[in-house]
């Protein structure tokens, strides 16, 4: 039988590293009548790819907000959506954005902070590669991208723990699908644009998705690329500027891939997935009821010190198996790739441009589960 | 409405420290009554207390925004 927490489930996810408040001598916790735990890599990896733990309920905040959505659902009806994203994410497409697409976007963001010392580079900079990338495959106007960042920040509490479901995330949510429609008339994006590719993909092959249904994908692979991203760029100009590896030796593509992955391990943007049990279950010993809650903690598995001899410490030179930052399963992030394309090509400029990037100021404070990133901390860059 | 409905209204009413007011027709979510998961949470409950498991069909936002929903789609259905 699992630990029973003293806390409840929404204090204990209101704390960054909850899954180190439970006991350790179990990997499955009963928080709460109908809510579980799972936190070490093993517990996690089987309830990620259990085939009754599933990611579909129809009161979840999200599933309320954006209707039937890739991200609620399951089987056939998720496979389906998936397919409609995967020729925007193919290797080749992902090539072809880190030839034309990329390199301006990071430059332009490398010259706004060179020579700068910033305390809120998650609010002011980390947005301008992942908004310029997706707005520019989803076929949006790029004069809109403010107003998509403006509205898309707040919504993103709708996918986060505890959830945060206010008038104003639902109003985003409307206006959001609205301009999607309107840019979709618009036809701005051309054929290649992501609106234009999931209608053909879905004509080409016979999907039974609504035109509202294409929107809300359209809606979440516009939040997922942006705000996941947004939040791992941040981790990733912490640990440049925490000095933790010599900015020199990140030149080397292979080092540069090894840093971006142990940095991906230790700060992983999705810190906790929630999923929930279609029937009863026994799980590590501990029965789980239908429709229960299972937090799954991303965190946790990526520093289980069965897996990774200590765990806490940043270390290149480790095995990265176990690590599933992208989680793992049916649900396992589509966009991996393309987000390790650009997360490198920021590294290798930064590097090339950069004498020194230093954090000078560190209350080591961590924010969000969904979209997890270090803050109150300000770092300074010092051009070459 | 009777004694399956008070005593979710008892189940809701003692997530809270503080006393609350759940009227028939109170929406549970933007009451601010139930969280996001301790909606999720009151499905077990509401089958709990329904003594049988729910039709799938019947978890619906619909169905569960109010008590006086639950009571109609779930309780007093046949």
């Amino acid at each position: 039988m699992g630990g029973v927490a003293a806390v409840d489930p929404a204090r204990l996810l209101a704390q960054p590293y909850w899954y180190r408040t439970l006991p350790t001598d179990t990997d499955v916790h009963r928080l709460d009548d109908g809510v579980f735990a799972m936190t070490g890599n093993g517990a996690v990896q089987e309830v990620l790819a259990h085939p009754h733990i599933v990611a579909e309920h129809p009161l979840k905040a999200s599933a309320r907000a954006f209707g039937p959505n890739v991200l609620d659902s399951d089987g056939a009806d998720h496979r389906a959506f998936r397919a409609l994203l995967a020729p925007i994410l193919s290797a080749g497409r992902v090539d072809e954005y880190k030839r034309a697409l990329m390199p301006g976007l990071v430059e332009a963001l490398v010259d706004s902070v060179l020579d700068t010392e910033c305390d809120d580079f998650y609010d002011t900079h980390a947005h301008r590669v992942p908004y310029g990338i997706v707005c520019t495959i989803l076929g949006i106007d790029p004069a809109l991208e403010d107003r998509f960042h403006t509205l898309t920040r707040p919504l993103a509490r709708l996918l986060d723990y505890p959830t945060e479901e206010t008038e104003q995330t639902h109003t985003n949510v409307t206006e959001l699908l609205r301009l999607i429609e309107e840019q979709r008339t618009a036809g701005g994006g051309g054929e290649r644009s992501l609106l234009e590719t999931i209608e053909q993909t879905r004509d080409r092959k016979g999907i039974s998705l609504t035109d509202s249904e294409v929107r809300s994908t359209a809606l979440l692979f516009f939040l997922a690329g942006t705000e996941t991203s947004s939040a791992f760029i941040t981790s990733l100009v912490y640990c440049m500027g925490r000095g933790l590896f010599g900015l020199d030796e990140l030149r080397d593509p292979a080092v540069r891939d090894d840093f971006i992955e142990e940095a991906l391990r230790l700060y992983p943007p999705v810190q906790t997935i929630v999923r929930f049990a279609s029937e009863d279950l026994t799980l590590g010993g501990t029965r789980v009821p239908r429709h229960s809650a299972v937090l799954a903690s991303i965190a946790g598995a990526n520093r289980d010190p069965r897996v990774f001899p200590h765990p806490d410490r940043f270390d290149i030179g480790r095995l990265r198996k176990g690590s599933i930052p992208f989680a793992v399963g049916a649900h396992a992030c589509p966009g991996a790739l393309l987000a390790k394309t650009e997360f490198s090509l920021l590294v290798e400029s930064l590097v090339e441009r950069c004498a020194d990037i230093v954090v000078t100021h560190d209350r080591r404070g961590v924010a969000s589960q969904s979209f997890s990133h270090p803050s109150d901390f300000a770092v300074r860059f010092t051009a070459k | 409405m009777d004694s399956k409905i008070s005593e979710l209204r008892t189940w809701l009413e003692n997530l809270h420290d503080e006393p609350i007011e759940i009227q028939d027709d109170t929406d549970l979510i933007e009451s601010g009554t139930v969280t996001s998961l301790q909606f999720v949470q009151m499905v077990i409950e509401v089958e709990r207390i329904h003594g049988r498991k729910l039709d799938p069909g019947v978890i619906n936002i619909a169905s569960m925004r109010t008590l006086k929903a639950i009571d109609a789609t779930v309780f007093r259905a046949a």
